[in-house]
């Protein structure tokens, strides 16, 4: 009798650390992350998943489902995203046309025994039936909730959303908008535009002292009269910012507190023209060695002398001691 | 000598004219890189998610290898989390 209560002992014992083995084995196998989804637009819309898989990962391949139908992908294939903040992920793309922006892809992620676990974005949550999915409309969502989406990825959404839910009569409209909020975001990117709006406040309250944020720094900006009466603006620091548009954005608020004539006192100085010399500062501010042209140009100044010069004249008058 | 000096002068102007339309060309590779390091340092100032704040930077440096592409090129859009 002891014999046999001793042979089941062990076999339950054999069958429990097998069974512990197994879950073992499958923890050993890694992870697989979704990290994040996203929307690559050319003439389709391709919607992208982000892949994170640890190198003990087991993953062979990965399943796309969606109106196109079925892709397998295998993992041999992909290639790590190479820079930005997602680099060493891979990146999945299922292309959809407009009409199909809001039908759901799906990603699975496959080894030899089957069905992978697939983690959400946090790496903690796994997906129901390990399962991802996401739309066109489902980004349009996410960037519409996100308080800190620049205001053209904004009108892109919007642009899209119309687009993927335009009639047939209205398309032709919808996707003229469309590829135009495309442009003007390309545009934004291409600018190095760090901010939609600035927000100057009066330090002194007497018009005279300002500041304002940008690009999580704060700069200093000054108005005064020259002693021969004319207005004057000067922005300390102001080689560190490089968007053009944010340098016209950044003027027209300076104009709406104190206005600068042109050059002929008659007309009035505008934020483009403010901008071009501002940029020609910027310019000598690159090309100068250390030394005191070098740390005038650091700060711009806008008086209406200097409307319409070129870097040209800003370094004749500096030699002529001007 | 006054000659001298008025030469002098032109020299350094023709100088300074040459250096506008040099430094104009030197200055945006130098914004370029300007660009990306602001933006590294904007990806840690902000508290947003990890995901949203390294996006910007990949926008930016897609952004820049689309400069010398068709304006058809494809557009890569902030990489959001997915939970």
């Amino acid at each position: 009798m002891k014999i046999l209560f001793s042979k089941v002992i062990a076999v339950v014992m054999l069958w429990l650390c097998a069974a512990s083995g197994i879950s073992a084995s499958a923890q050993s196998t890694g992870k697989c992350t979704v990290k994040g989804v996203s929307l690559t637009l050319t003439g389709n819309i391709g919607v992208d998943f982000f892949i994170e898989m640890d190198s003990q990962s087991s993953v062979t391949s990965f399943d796309l489902d969606g109106p196109q139908g079925k892709i397998t992908v295998s993992a041999k294939d992909l290639r790590p995203v190479e820079n930005g903040g997602n680099k060493g992920c891979y990146k999945l793309s299922y292309s959809v046309s407009a009409q199909q922006g809001s039908q759901r892809i799906t990603l699975r992620a496959n080894d030899d025994n089957g069905i992978c676990a697939l983690y959400r974005s946090d790496g903690e949550k796994r997906f129901e039936s390990d399962k991802a999915s996401f739309s066109v409309i489902d980004y349009i969502v996410k960037v519409k909730g996100d308080s800190r989406a620049r205001k053209a990825l904004k009108e892109l959404a919007d642009a899209l959303d119309t687009y993927v839910k335009s009639s047939p009569q209205e398309n032709d409209h919808a996707r003229e908008k469309y590829e135009n909020a495309k442009e003007n975001y390309r545009r934004m990117l291409l600018d190095g535009s760090k901010a939609d709006s600035i927000d100057i406040k009066d330090t002194d309250g007497q018009g005279r002292n300002y500041t304002f944020e940008y690009n999580a720094q704060q700069f200093k900006a000054e108005f005064s009269y020259r002693i021969d009466g004319k207005e004057n603006w000067r922005i300390y620091d102001s080689y560190l910012i490089r968007s053009r548009s944010d340098m016209i954005m950044i003027c027209d608020r300076l104009l709406t507190l104190h206005k600068i004539h042109g050059r002929d006192m008659v007309s009035y100085r505008t934020a483009e023209d403010m901008a071009d010399e501002w940029e020609i500062h910027n310019s000598a501010y690159d090309y100068l060695p250390q030394g005191d042209m070098k740390n005038h140009a650091k700060d711009v100044d806008f008086d209406p002398d200097d409307q319409g010069k070129s870097l040209g004249d800003f370094m004749l008058e500096k030699i002529k001691g001007k | 000598m006054k000659r001298r000096i008025k030469k002098g002068l032109v020299l350094m102007a023709v100088c300074a004219l040459m250096l506008c339309g040099c430094g104009k060309s030197s200055s945006s590779s130098s914004r370029d890189t300007e660009q990306a390091e602001s933006t590294a340092v904007e990806s840690k100032g902000h508290n947003s998610t990890r995901e949203e704040a390294d996006v910007q930077g990949a926008d930016i440096s897609q952004a820049q290898t689309h400069r010398t592409e068709d304006t058809q090129s494809a557009l890569e859009l902030p990489v959001y989390p997915i939970d």
